[in-house]
């Protein structure tokens, strides 16, 4: 079993029609990808699901906005994510992403989503300006353990003073992880915290304290600097000391598609680990590419331990 | 100076809608690779020209039926749709047309109206006519390009012998044909359509060492992609190695084929797979490949093509 854990569809996004510094060779600027596409890309790569998270344009409002963008210039978002996975019910994990507490009944949402299929939630905590242990993010966040759905929490464009810091959000998802009872929790872009740098060991120390925390690998530390050099021997050594500070059965492969469209072929996004991570055994492999994912999103219903093998490659 | 010599815009091939059971993950069947993409790719490669090629749907009839069993109507390109966009980038693109059958009443004109509008020159495929290279009819093609000073681009796709020539075959002719014609300027793409790896290039790199008037295209070389989505590419790169071994690199040409084989690689790494990977070239030797040997093809032109008729309502 093969599952990328992270892949968005959308219209498009940072449109080019109407931003002229937004390049064309990205092609999610100007051409819809539909879930017809990524099942097709994920059939040549032979992947065999994926976690579909969906966002409206509001929920990725702070980001875009910093970059220059407008909430016009994203089209997708729930309905037409859940499309695709009503579509290709076999092939997607839904994730919906949550939305501000302060606005909005989340609670109320979260039962919607669960009800429509998905097994979990992304929050990116900056977008919606959130403190993770206050009472009302508390209180979602429980209901989401309750529901015993699955959260996956990217800490993406940070902006201290305006958005909390980077070790205030690690000490946050500490005090949730150690007090909100079977929450399911895994962090996107590897916790956004460059592996390779001296703040890596915030994230390490942070899956040291909680057993079960994975971290999803798509651009971590979301620092994509290979360029288009395949088979990006950064992301390689950025995932291998992932394998030395955390674990390797904590790590679980990830494209992002369509974002990185620019910078690789679909396939190659796979084929970098499988034809160049000799720092991986072939068990270890299995594990990265869709065991330890399998083992997350299906740890409501098996309790599966990871293997002896992957314990002993962690080395710490 | 980076020079792409083989490059094509196109609006659909082989559309979804009529073949759905095409992969969307070749994009051309659901979406257009147009002259904006292509600059904008250029730009981020560092690409600074193109010889962008156009063909009619008909220019191409013999590979979409007897290669594709496919119809006229699954290719949406052509002359205007190409000429939109090297009107747009005067800069980036070099405009090569495609050859129509030599022996149409028409075919004069048609090469004069081409020649006027500004092409630098011909792409011709003569087993899609099919036609031997010396028949007479596309000798006279030879003979106008030599007077016109414009160049030809062959392309020996898809022989069927014996309804064509072989490759062979066409090997021999197109060694009679730069004897005939020493001062026609020839470049032959994919290096001649047979694998350089293969005794079979033996034909091909033997007439492009005895001539001074032809470079080898580098494009899908040999028409074989065996390398997938591996970059750096090592296969083709092996079959570049072996034919500056053989030919010298002044002979060769760097090229894309873009965007027919864009679902394997994105455009950058089609020229980084060069740049940072073909160690068996000297840097010199580098820059000779990816530029100046098909700067020295047209450069005479140039000045000419600026003013061409094409650019003036552009």
């Amino acid at each position: 079993m093969v599952i990328d854990t992270e892949t968005h569809i959308m219209y498009f996004a940072r449109n080019s029609r109407t931003n002229t510094h937004s390049s064309r060779v990205n092609h999610l600027t100007w051409h819809e990808h539909d879930a017809d596409l990524l099942v097709q890309e994920m059939n040549v790569a032979g992947v065999d699901r994926a976690f579909l998270i969906s966002y409206d344009a509001e929920d990725t409002r702070w980001s875009a906005e910093h970059l220059g963008f407008a909430m016009e210039d994203f089209a997708g978002g729930r309905k037409y994510t859940l499309q695709g996975v009503r579509q290709f019910p076999d092939r997607f994990y839904w994730f919906n992403t949550l939305k501000s507490p302060a606005r909005y009944d989340v609670c109320s949402q979260v039962d919607r989503d669960l009800a429509d299929g998905a097994v979990g939630f992304k929050l990116f905590p900056a977008y919606v300006g959130a403190t993770l242990t206050d009472d009302a993010w508390l209180t979602v966040l429980k209901h989401i353990a309750q529901k015993r759905a699955h959260l996956l929490i990217s800490l993406e464009t940070l902006r201290p003073p305006e958005s909390h810091s980077l070790a205030q959000y690690v000490e946050q998802i500490h005090a949730v992880a150690s007090s909100v009872a079977n929450l399911s929790l895994a962090l996107l872009h590897a916790g956004c915290v460059d592996p390779l740098t001296e703040d890596g060991r915030l994230i390490a120390q942070l899956c040291a304290a909680h057993p079960n925390m994975y971290l999803s690998t798509a651009m971590p530390g979301a620092i994509w600097d290979d360029g288009v050099e395949y088979p990006f021997r950064r992301l390689l050594s950025r995932v291998e000391r992932l394998c030395t500070t955390v674990g390797p059965e904590r790590l679980m492969w990830a494209t992002d598609w369509p974002w990185f469209g620019d910078c690789f072929v679909y396939k190659q996004g796979i084929d970098c680990f499988r034809n160049h991570a000799s720092f991986l055994t072939p068990d270890l492999m299995r594990g990265f590419l869709g065991g330890n994912a399998e083992r997350f999103v299906g740890r409501f219903a098996s309790a599966e331990q990871p293997s002896q093998e992957s314990l002993r490659m962690k080395g710490t | 100076m980076v020079i792409d010599t083989e490059s094509h815009v196109i609006y659909r091939l082989f559309p979804q809608n009529t073949n759905p059971g095409r992969p969307m993950t070749f994009r051309a069947s659901w979406h257009e690779f147009n002259g904006d993409l292509f600059a904008a790719e250029m730009d981020r490669a560092g690409v600074d020209h193109a010889f962008l090629i156009s063909y009619d749907a008909e220019d191409i009839l013999w590979y979409l039926t007897t290669i594709q069993h496919a119809t006229m109507e699954d290719c949406i390109a052509g002359r205007k749709y190409t000429l939109q966009a090297v009107k747009k980038h005067p800069s980036k693109f070099f405009w090569f047309a495609t050859l129509k059958d030599p022996r149409r009443p028409d075919s004069d004109a048609l090469v004069k109206a081409d020649i006027d509008d500004g092409a630098l020159g011909f792409k011709i495929f003569p087993a899609y006519f099919p036609l031997a290279l010396t028949d007479a009819a596309l000798m006279r093609v030879f003979r106008t390009c030599i007077e016109t000073n414009r160049r030809i681009i062959l392309s020996f796709e898809d022989p069927a012998p014996p309804t064509t020539p072989s490759f062979s075959q066409y090997f021999e002719q197109l060694n009679r044909v730069l004897t005939e014609f020493p001062g026609l300027k020839v470049q032959v793409n994919h290096a001649g359509c047979v694998d350089p790896l293969s005794e079979a290039a033996a034909g091909i790199l033997d007439v492009v060492k005895r001539h001074d008037n032809v470079i080898l295209s580098t494009a899908y070389l040999g028409m074989v992609w065996d390398d997938r989505w591996e970059y750096p590419y090592e296969r083709y790169l092996a079959r570049l190695k072996r034919l500056r071994d053989e030919v010298g690199i002044e002979k060769l040409a760097w090229a894309t084929d873009w965007p027919w084989l864009e679902e394997f690689f994105s455009y950058p790494q089609s020229v980084d797979c060069i740049r940072n990977h073909a160690s068996f070239f000297s840097s010199e030797e580098k820059d000779q490949f990816l530029g100046l040997n098909a700067w020295r093809f047209v450069e005479d032109l140039v000045p000419q093509y600026r003013q061409a008729r094409i650019f003036q309502n552009a």
